[in-house]
């Protein structure tokens, strides 16, 4: 009974089978009607044997021999029990797509998609499988180039009804090679996208052919050449993506005459050419052109875009004025022209643009005030105009509704900032750096979702308000430097504060810093140099964990390092890189607790490997520090950079041999100072050293030859101290590239470069003496002759009195001392001449 | 869904961008129940693509209604953050910095040395292993001992104000470029302990200011040009270790430079006699 029924179902199928084959194509007469089914089996089983990694075990247990093929996980079939639609898709396949796939001859509908095939797509694809209508093979890794023949192998032959295929989408994949010219017989193709792979070469004319289009997306490969004109032709396209490719010529304008068209992106190409007087079509929505060399100015035409939504111009030539018609485009959401070089005003008709949300007109030089009636598009999230030369005075009534971010930086802007702010409850940014702002900000504190404030290097005034201390529960960066802020340091910073970076540099700020700094633990930049702060050193700010950058320099902070011991935190300033404090009034010894336990500077692999990707690394901050002799603004603090400057203080004492651990340290700077005693030989340590000033202190001693060792060192400031003896002669290493500017003001020292000759250099030491020449004016250093005679002078006396002792009391220990120094010197030499002779 | 895509023009900063703007729309978006799905690996992408010379940007969030995934449109509320003031170098760059990043390019670094080399900054002054005058033109490049190898580049010749090249005890191999010739301010180049090979070029008769030429322990071959016997300034000469050939100049700052630095040059035939054949018979 079972089996009959089966029978007859089966008899069924195949009569239907028959009767389609007949009816249908020819080319399938050729199967024998009762293998059908096995010829799909067979040819789904060899996919599966092709797939070498099934993490989910989808296909494992269910593609089995046992169960029938329309039952298969992915497969559908159609009413000739032959399988119509094959989809993998999500299901973390590896593995390579096998010809026999071909031999699906109903197939109709083929996903693939977001597995992790590889190899090419198989010729039989096209060449197999006449009823196929929908390709998706996104994001695999397959590679190589598409077939030759698609679409029919044969126009004229047994497919000669053309290639049914709809839609064929292989973005995010890893094919190459160029677009084949059969694609065009691909004349029913709706969708067409090969976005995210490696494809080359010119776009074929024949695209123009594939009338059905309308989707067709390019983007994100390596086309080249110039955009056909043919592409005028596709009269259903609705979508144009062509982004980073690296197309050339002009934008065709017949493009515009497609009135379907609603997308088009061709930003990052190298486009050039102006735009075309026409271009406008009735549905277009967005434009995208960003990031070409397109030059001229934007038509006035660009008004009857009655639907333009989305208008992407940066980052091109374009220049001359805006056109007025602009504020015709009342559907505008987001106008993006920054980056060109736009010039006159903002034109009044941008008021009409209601639905705005987004406004940049960045970097281009822009005049005249900003716009007044800018407070009309009450759904703005972002005005950025920043880097253009505006001048008057900020409108009062851009502060209102969804409003986010505010960037006016670097313009000419007067006046204060509007007492309104504060009815931009959701303003986030804000960012008025680099104009002439003049007024307090104590109104800023009604902004409580605040999160960036950068208004430095303008004319306000007044006192910091402590609110910018409360609402630190949402700002993470303050920079409030080069104004004329006044008062006493805001000491209000609340538990829980997210505040990263605080930069009060260059104002008029007194009083002491407030403990409640403590309560921001993600501190990261600190910088108050240049006020006139009147404290002792913060040692408190000793367990801020991520504290990277802490500038005190340029005030009257004063007192000592010795911090009672019930404050010690085990490492101190765990995470800090930048250690500034020069030019204040601190005294006593160094601080050597510090210097020894900078842990960020001791192992530079700390900070490194612990990558952050926060704000700070990536942040441009503009901080100034003085490098190698240099003042220079350094945008973005590297995790590398690494300096200590106590230049400027009265430190007084012995510059500890524990310093010679800073092994990471890029930059010391100990100048003017009352340091004593001699130059730890530990500095030769330092491996990564480019600048070493120790000028202007007390030191004495000869420099030991273990700085020789320091092969990145480029600054070498040792002038006026009171150092004697043989400069290191070493005739490899950076020695030699120091001059008499690094020794000056130390009437002890001796040999090159400076012309005063040690006692007993002889002739065949590896650097030799300078001939004195006028031409050397270079290399001397201005030591008179007298200086010189006194030297030798002495040198005599004190040869005469040494020798008369050792003759009378033997050798002392001392003595012994030196002689064996200079022996090894000389055993290096030695060495290093056999080697060379080995060579 | 809800999508991010940024449009960053500085390769370096992309994934932060990215992340950024997800951390912003999170703190700032909070009205939209819509879940985050992608960061996408486009971004990133993008701009590993990226032309150099592009160096500004901004960041988008975007909300991507509807089925169309993975691609960035359809309504998007877009924002831009922040400015190049804070977030991205408004640099052009300049001459002398892209000449030293064509050496960055041209060189293996596998000890990340010149990590700091970025391009896009105003001037190379505050890259590790670059000195500048006041002027913020470099005057010293100092990277012995770095276990560097790969070529050097003729765009050397671009830093008009270079005194010091130290490149000494490397793996750099290659001739030296005849461009260091136009480095009219050099004092010293210090190129000893390489694999340079070719000959040394002549042109570095022009270097009127140069005092340190040391090339000993590579491979170079040919004559010792006698056109370096017009350098007055020159103090230091030290070729020894190498494969030159010809006689070995006796005239002008050569003088004074002891013979031991010129061992080691099997087909150097010693000190040149004044008047009789030419020093490069037999060396080419």
């Amino acid at each position: 009974m079972k089996s009959s029924g089966q029978f007859s179902t089966l008899a069924f199928f195949m009569l239907v089978h028959y009767c389609l084959m007949i009816m249908g194509n020819t080319t399938l007469a050729k199967t024998k009607p009762g293998n059908t089914n096995n010829n799909d089996r067979s040819s789904l089983l060899t996919l599966k044997s092709h797939i070498t990694s099934d993490p989910y075990n989808s296909l494992k247990y269910n593609w089995t021999a046992k169960t029938s093929v329309c039952s298969w996980i992915g497969v559908s079939c159609g009413q000739s029990n032959r399988v119509t639609k094959l989809d993998l898709s999500d299901m973390g396949l590896s593995g390579t797509i096998p010809p026999e796939i071909g031999n699906l001859s109903f197939l109709v509908n083929l996903k693939m998609m977001n597995n992790l095939f590889h190899g090419p797509i198989p010729l039989s694809l096209f060449d197999g499988m006449p009823l196929l209508e929908i390709v998706w093979l996104t994001n695999n890794s397959l590679s190589g180039s598409l077939p030759t023949d698609m679409c029919g192998t044969r126009p004229y032959g047994r497919n000669s009804v053309g290639s049914r295929l709809r839609e064929f989408d292989v973005s995010y994949n890893k094919f190459s090679g160029e677009i084949p010219t059969s694609l065009e017989r691909c004349s029913m193709v709706e969708v067409l996208s090969l976005y995210k792979n490696g494809f080359v070469g010119n776009l074929p004319t024949g695209i123009g052919n594939m009338t059905r289009l309308q989707r067709l997306d390019l983007g994100f490969n390596n086309f080249t050449g110039t955009i056909p004109e043919e592409i005028g032709h596709l009269n259903k396209l609705k979508e144009l993506w062509m982004e980073n490719n690296k197309l050339t010529g002009p934008l065709p304008s017949n493009i515009f005459n497609i009135s379907s068209l609603e997308y088009i992106d061709i930003s990052y190409n190298n486009l050039s050419e102006s735009l075309s007087i026409e271009m406008c079509s009735e549905n277009l929505s967005t434009v995208r052109l960003s990031g070409n060399t397109i030059r001229g100015e934007i038509p006035t035409t660009i008004g009857r875009c009655s639907q333009l939504q989305n208008l992407w111009l940066f980052s091109n030539t374009l220049s001359g004025p805006l056109p007025t018609t602009i504020g015709n485009l009342t559907m505008l959401q987001t106008l993006y022209l920054g980056d060109n070089s736009l010039r006159g005003i903002i034109p009044e008709e941008i008021r009409h643009l209601n639905n705005l949300l987004v406004l940049d007109m960045s970097n281009n030089r822009l005049t005249g005030a900003l716009p007044r009636d800018i407070g009309n598009a009450t759904l703005l999230w972002g005005l950025a105009l920043r880097d253009n030369a505006l001048t008057g005075n900020i409108p009062s009534d851009m502060f209102q509704g969804d409003i986010r971010t505010i960037d006016l930086s670097n313009n000419n802007l007067s006046g204060s900032i509007p007492s309104n702010i504060g009815n931009a409850t959701d303003l986030a940014f804000l960012l008025l750096h680099d104009n002439q702002l003049e007024g307090s900000i104590t109104h800023l504190c009604n902004l409580r979702v605040l999160q960036y404030l950068q208004i430095s290097h303008n004319n306000l005034e007044g006192s910091i308000p402590h609110c910018l201390g409360n609402s630190s529960m949402s700002l993470k960066l303050l920079q409030l430097k080069q104004n004329n802020f006044r008062g006493l340091f805001p000491s209000t910073f609340s538990n829980g504060s997210i505040l990263e970076y605080l930069d009060f540099n260059g104002n008029n700020l007194e009083g002491t810093l407030p403990k409640s700094l403590l309560n921001c633990e993600l501190l990261t930049v600190f910088d108050v140099g240049n006020n006139r702060i009147r404290d002792v050193f913060p040692y408190w700010m000793e367990t801020l964990p991520e504290l990277r950058v802490l500038v005190l320099r340029s005030n009257r902070f004063h007192g000592d390092f010795l911090v009672s011991s019930k404050s010690y935190s085990k490492v101190p300033f765990l995470s800090l890189q930048v250690f500034d404090i020069s030019n204040n009034e601190f005294a006593g010894a160094l601080p050597v607790r510090y210097l020894e336990n900078f842990i960020a500077m001791i192992d530079l692999g700390y900070n490194s490997t612990t990558p952050k990707l926060d704000l700070f690394t990536y942040y441009e901050q503009s901080m100034t520090f003085v490098l190698k002799g240099v003042e220079l603004p350094l945008v973005r603090i590297l995790t590398a950079f690494t300096t200590i400057d106590l230049s400027g203080n009265r430190f007084s004492g012995n510059i500890p041999e524990s310093i010679g651990k800073l092994t990471s340290l890029k930059y010391l700077n100990l100048s003017r100072n009352s340091l004593a005693g001699s130059i730890p030989p530990s500095l030769g340590n330092m491996s990564e050293l480019e600048s070493l000033d120790m000028s202007s202190n007390k030191l004495v001693g000869g420099i030991p030859w273990q700085l020789s060792r320091l092969t990145f060192l480029s600054k070498f400031n040792l002038s006026f101290n009171n150092l004697a003896g043989q400069i290191p002669q070493s005739s490899i290493g950076q020695f030699p590239t120091f001059d008499n500017s690094s020794y000056m003001g130390n009437s002890g020292l001796c040999g090159f470069p400076l012309t005063k000759k040690c006692k007993g250099d002889d002739e065949q030491t590896l650097v030799p003496v300078l001939p004195q020449g006028d031409d050397e004016s270079d290399f001397l250093d201005g030591f008179t002759w007298q200086a010189v005679a006194l030297g030798y002078g002495c040198g005599l006396v004190f040869g005469t009195i040494i020798g008369y002792f050792i003759f009378r009391y033997g050798k002392p220990k001392w003595f012994v001392g030196l002689f064996v120094s200079v022996q090894y010197k000389m055993n290096r030499s030695t060495k290093r001449n056999v080697v060379r002779r080995r060579a | 869904m809800f999508c991010l895509s940024s449009i960053p023009k500085t390769p370096l900063l992309s994934l932060s961008l990215s992340l950024l703007s997800l951390s912003l729309s999170l703190s700032s978006i909070n009205q939209s129940n819509q879940s985050i799905t992608l960061v996408s690996a486009h971004a990133i992408h993008q701009s590993e693509t990226e032309k150099s010379n592009i160096r500004r940007g901004f960041v988008l969030v975007q909300f991507e209604v509807g089925a169309m995934a993975g691609r960035d449109l359809l309504l998007f509320l877009a924002l831009t953050i922040v400015s190049s003031s804070l977030l991205v170098q408004k640099a052009r760059g300049n001459s002398e910095g892209d000449a030293l990043y064509a050496l960055r390019r041209s060189l293996s670094d596998p000890d990340n040395v010149l990590q700091s080399w970025d391009p896009n900054l105003v001037n190379p002054c505050t890259w590790f292993h670059i000195t500048c005058n006041q002027d913020n033109h470099v005057t010293r490049v100092d990277l012995g001992n770095s276990n560097l190898s790969g070529h050097l580049v003729p765009e050397l010749g671009k830093l008009e104000n270079l005194q010091y090249l130290e490149l000494y005890k490397n793996n750099i191999q290659g001739t030296i470029p005849k461009e260091l010739s136009q480095l009219k301010s050099l004092i010293s180049l210090d190129l000893y302990n390489n694999n340079m090979t070719g000959t040394i070029p002549s042109s570095l008769g022009k270097l009127k200011s140069l005092v340190f030429l040391r090339l000993n322990d590579n491979q170079l071959n040919g004559p010792i040009p006698r056109a370096l016997t017009s350098i007055s300034s020159l103090k230091v000469v030290d070729v020894s270790n190498n494969n030159l050939c010809g006689t070995i100049p006796t005239t002008g700052p050569f003088e004074h430079i002891p013979l031991n630095n010129f061992e080691n040059n099997p087909r150097l035939e010693g000190p040149e006699l004044q008047g009789l054949a030419s020093y490069d018979t037999n060396c080419s």
